[in-house]
């Protein structure tokens, strides 16, 4: 009669099965096999919506299409920043686009002066206003700002105002939309606004509305 | 034996064979088995109790006790391999059939040993039916509505569907298949009509998304149309937890059609989740989505929430007693009213439902609503009956012994003539 193995070596099969099953790994190849109906009044998914509409912090990231210029960081928005970037060796640099309701956050004037105010320059007429250069955005000429000295701004356009900061540089545009006022603003050191100055014009000019082809400019 | 015999061994007999069952039967019904599944057992216990402070309940239930190997990272002192408690019971199982039911002498007196055994099996077989086979997931009703969807309240699973296809079944990947332990693993799922496979590579167990500016992304990070994954800190509350992972739809012929990254979004500190909302991609004329998402199912049954009340302790919101009133309405459109209240769960169809969370504090203008976590389980039951035959079965043992000590005691030993 041929030898079992012994009741001690009989013992040793539940360590040799634990190794021979922790040498069982995990697949890197699976078909798909579970299933199931669609439920009862399931509704059907929207298709062709992209990442922004998908996933959108708010109502600007899902409405609007953008390109982010390069070197810059799109950072999480806040309340106020509903597209929020830096940029810069330091991130000092900042790029936002807000979107306030009309009637609700002022007029294009209103702003315009609070930012010329944070640059510790003197309030704009209506007549001064008309006479700015502009930028096209959204395909329509938009009155923009662009003013060196001291900045005094916070972050953010409702914010308490910082540390004054000499040598810093501002662009700015504002535009009114049915139902909303737009505003773009970008502030940093002089120098590294000057290297920014084409980007920021290209962010504005790549602005478009969430689902429509971009227009190549 | 002869030199013209070409036999070497003697001829298998009934006998023969029989002599090596029972020595089949006494190894893997031996009593050193048994002791070394008990230590294990008592080991597993330890090390999966004190594990649920820094794990939480549900990782240390599917690291050690759900598993049939305690994986790799949990090895004790990171290196001596550790079965999972699956394994033991299977062991015990296998164990307790051979040496306490099949090999144990049976005699009257041996009978309620025998009981006993049988629903220790009962026992550990409830255990196999209940991993394998239980469903559970919560059922949320606002007061006045029903529902029929259970939703899990722990793995997520992708959803893959195709627009208009032919096909309209919706196919489910389980979190357990893309599930990595570093984010630098890639899965591929692939199925026969599919023209495609998806590649789910960066598993992270509790993620958002953000853009990828955010300074809690880490570096390197896949930048998707500028929003990435920011990982964060696992919650030993498995369901607090939201995967995130990137995604990749390739055709056959290996070139990427889509990539996009899946999770959820948190948004002014709540979470959104976008399940109207899928990753969309196309491979000839054909659409297909992708979705992460909790699982979720359907019951042959809807409940309505016709009241809920609460009651609190004095000066506290710690509920003293709470009640769900539904109406059950069954397939065939019977209704049935049920009160589910503290430790009385609704048990109908093979389903329990039982009050798990509620909400009463809802301003004016907003309903009501009850949490009932709804369980399927076809082994619901089976310990019940089991710790009954327990009981009968060490009632027997108990008894035959106390009559046997009875009788001895009853009639005086002679001692024997010399």
């Amino acid at each position: 009669m041929p030898a079992l193995p012994s009741l001690k070596s009989a013992v040793l099969i539940l360590p040799g099965t634990v190794l021979l099953l922790a040498g069982c790994g995990r697949k890197d190849r699976v078909e798909v096999m579970d299933s199931r109906a669609p439920f009862t009044n399931e509704p059907a998914p929207k298709l062709g919506l992209s990442t922004a509409q998908r996933y959108a912090a708010n109502d600007a990231q899902s409405m609007l299409r953008w390109t982010t210029p390069e070197g810059w960081n799109f950072l999480p928005a806040t309340e106020f920043r509903h597209l929020n970037f830096d940029f810069g060796p330091s991130r000092e640099g900042e790029a936002y686009l807000t979107l306030l309701p009309v009637n609700g956050g002022g007029g294009v004037l209103d702003n315009l002066n609070r930012w010329r105010k944070q640059m510790d320059q003197p309030p704009l007429t209506e007549s001064e206003l008309a006479a700015l250069p502009t930028k096209t955005v959204f395909g329509r000429p938009v009155p923009c700002l662009d003013i060196t000295g001291t900045f005094t701004g916070g972050s953010g356009p409702m914010m308490a105002a910082s540390t004054p900061k000499p040598g810093y540089r501002m662009l700015g545009a504002i535009f009114e939309a049915p139902g909303f006022l737009f505003t773009l603003k970008l502030t940093g050191p002089e120098a590294l606004v000057a290297a920014h100055a084409a980007r920021f014009d290209a962010f504005a000019q790549s602005l478009g509305v969430a689902g429509t082809p971009a227009t190549g400019q | 034996m002869s030199a013209e015999s070409p036999t070497l061994s003697p001829p298998e007999t009934p006998r023969r064979r029989a002599g090596m069952m029972d020595r089949i039967l006494s190894l893997i019904g031996s009593y050193h088995i048994a002791v070394v599944v008990f230590l294990l057992m008592i080991l597993l216990t330890l090390l999966g109790t004190f594990s649920q402070k820094t794990l939480g309940l549900y990782q240390s239930l599917n690291i050690y006790f759900t598993s049939w190997v305690v994986p790799r990272e949990h090895w004790l002192l990171g290196f001596i391999p550790l079965p999972g408690m699956a394994l033991l019971l299977a062991v015990m199982f296998v164990n307790l059939l051979a040496g306490g039911v099949i090999r144990i002498r049976k005699n009257w007196r041996t009978v309620g040993n025998v009981i006993a055994h049988l629903s220790m099996l009962g026992l550990i077989a409830a255990g196999a039916v209940s991993l394998y086979y239980k469903q559970e997931g919560h059922m949320r009703i606002f007061e006045g509505e029903s529902s029929n969807r259970v939703q899990a309240f722990q793995d997520w699973v992708l959803e893959v569907r195709e627009a208009g296809g032919a096909d309209s079944r919706i196919y489910m990947i389980q979190e357990t298949s893309f599930r990595t332990d570093s984010p630098a693993e890639t899965t591929t799922f692939h199925r026969t009509g599919w023209p495609f496979e998806l590649k789910v590579s960066g598993y992270q167990k509790n993620a958002t998304i953000t853009t990828t500016g955010d300074p809690g992304v880490l570096a390197g990070s896949r930048n998707i149309d500028g929003y990435t994954l920011r990982p964060l800190p696992v919650n030993p509350q498995h369901e607090a937890n939201m995967a995130g992972v990137f995604l990749d739809a390739v055709d056959l012929s290996g070139k990427t059609v889509g990539s996009t990254l899946l999770a959820q979004v948190i948004r002014s500190g709540e979470i959104v989740t976008r399940a109207d909302a899928p990753f969309s991609f196309t491979v000839g004329d054909r659409q297909f989505s992708v979705n992460l998402t909790r699982e979720t199912w359907e019951v042959p049954f809807s409940l309505k929430l016709d009241d809920f009340k609460a009651e609190y302790y004095p000066g506290t919101r710690k509920a003293k007693e709470y009640e769900s009133h539904v109406t059950m309405t069954n397939a065939e459109g019977k209704d049935t009213k049920f009160r589910i209240w503290m430790n009385n769960p609704l048990r109908d169809s093979g389903y329990v439902a039982y009050q798990t969370s509620f909400d009463d504090q809802s301003p004016p203008g907003q309903e009501k609503y009850s949490v009932l976590t709804v369980v399927k389980n076809p082994s619901d039951q089976w310990p019940l009956y089991s710790m009954i035959v327990a009981t009968v079965g060490l009632l027997i043992t108990f008894l035959t012994k106390l009559a046997r000590f009875i009788r001895r005691t009853a009639v005086p030993v002679t001692p024997p003539v010399a």
